[in-house]
């Protein structure tokens, strides 16, 4: 949902030119959504829990960033095989 | 009663804005042992506790949790090797049913679970629940038992007996007495006194930025300085 909000909102700045977004903005966009994961957590409490777990808050931005990124890609190859 | 202790925290210094909270305090968990810390309100209770467990970094001392020496420590390294901490608010994620945060430790750790455990805080009806939906009481029984079935070699429980009724303080002071004698290095903060004395083998003192050890709750008591400065004069009176 998080990924979906953000990068519906740089494709409404680009004028729904086209599903993929560029390269500098994929970055942009992931950090975004790893901060906003990280505090969604702490919002949440779940911070405390995953250490007591031995994962460290790091992970938890890290795991954002990764999933936004391969949605990304996802997307590119999706777009290139319809055409648009 | 015998062992050294697992987790030392030696020489710590903290200060806030320029205001010295702690200024060279120590901290033993001794295997087996329940350790209360107690002090006034303000003194960098809850701040030594939070530095023990890699919560905050200090500026100045160390933490060894095992073999392992850190300046800077860090919960999930130590909770690795078998700390776990309870801290003020609640530890559990409103995201998880109490069940599946009994889960995530037995998948986790490999550990299996007890479900005596469950039993014994009368957690059974709440397995379902989200964090959000249950009192203070059950949500700090929920907690004490997920840490019980992590069977933890060491556990930092931050004022565990705030805000509970009689019947509850018993059942979380019982889960910490049952840590102790498996083996577990338990401490514990607080300002009710006499419950946590209750359950507590050591007692250290937090106060003017440094700690004391004051041996039993016994002897404690019976510590004229201790009295006049923390228990105040109606316990002297006593």
């Amino acid at each position: 949902m998080l990924w979906f909000a953000l990068h519906f909102f740089l494709l409404m700045i680009a004028g729904f030119s086209s599903l993929r977004i560029p390269t500098g903005s994929v970055l942009i966009l992931a950090t975004i959504g790893g901060a906003l994961g990280f505090i969604d957590a702490r919002r949440r409490n779940e911070l405390l829990f995953l250490q007591n777990l031995g994962i460290a808050p790091s992970m938890v931005v890290g795991a954002w960033v990764v999933t936004i990124v391969f949605l990304e890609i996802a997307i590119r190859f999706i777009a290139v095989a319809a055409g648009v | 009663m015998s062992e050294g202790p697992i987790l030392q925290a030696d020489s710590i210094r903290k200060s806030y804005g320029g205001r010295n909270v702690l200024t060279s305090a120590s901290l033993n968990a001794i295997p087996a042992t329940v350790t209360a810390v107690v002090g006034n309100v303000g003194v960098g209770k809850s701040t030594l506790l939070r530095i023990c467990a890699g919560l905050i970094t200090p500026d100045d001392g160390w933490v060894k949790f095992g073999e392992a020496q850190f300046s800077r420590a860090r919960l999930h390294e130590m909770s690795r090797a078998g700390l776990y901490f309870m801290g003020e608010g609640s530890g559990l994620a409103e995201s998880l049913t109490v069940g599946e945060h009994f889960a995530m430790i037995v998948k986790r750790f490999g550990v299996s679970l007890d479900e005596r455990v469950i039993e014994s805080f009368s957690l059974s009806q709440f397995l379902d629940s989200k964090p959000y939906s249950l009192s203070t009481g059950e949500r700090r029984r929920a907690e004490l038992a997920i840490a019980m079935s992590r069977r933890p070699k060491c556990l930092i429980a931050d004022e565990p007996f705030r805000e509970l009724d009689p019947i509850t303080c018993e059942q979380i002071g019982c889960g910490l007495r049952t840590l102790a004698s498996d083996g577990c290095a338990v401490v514990v903060s607080g300002h009710e006194v006499h419950t946590i004395f209750d359950y507590s083998d050591r007692v250290t003192w937090v106060t003017a930025g440094t700690t004391y050890d004051l041996g039993t709750p016994q002897n404690a008591s019976r510590d004229e300085w201790f009295k006049r400065d923390f228990l105040g004069p109606s316990v002297v009176a006593q």
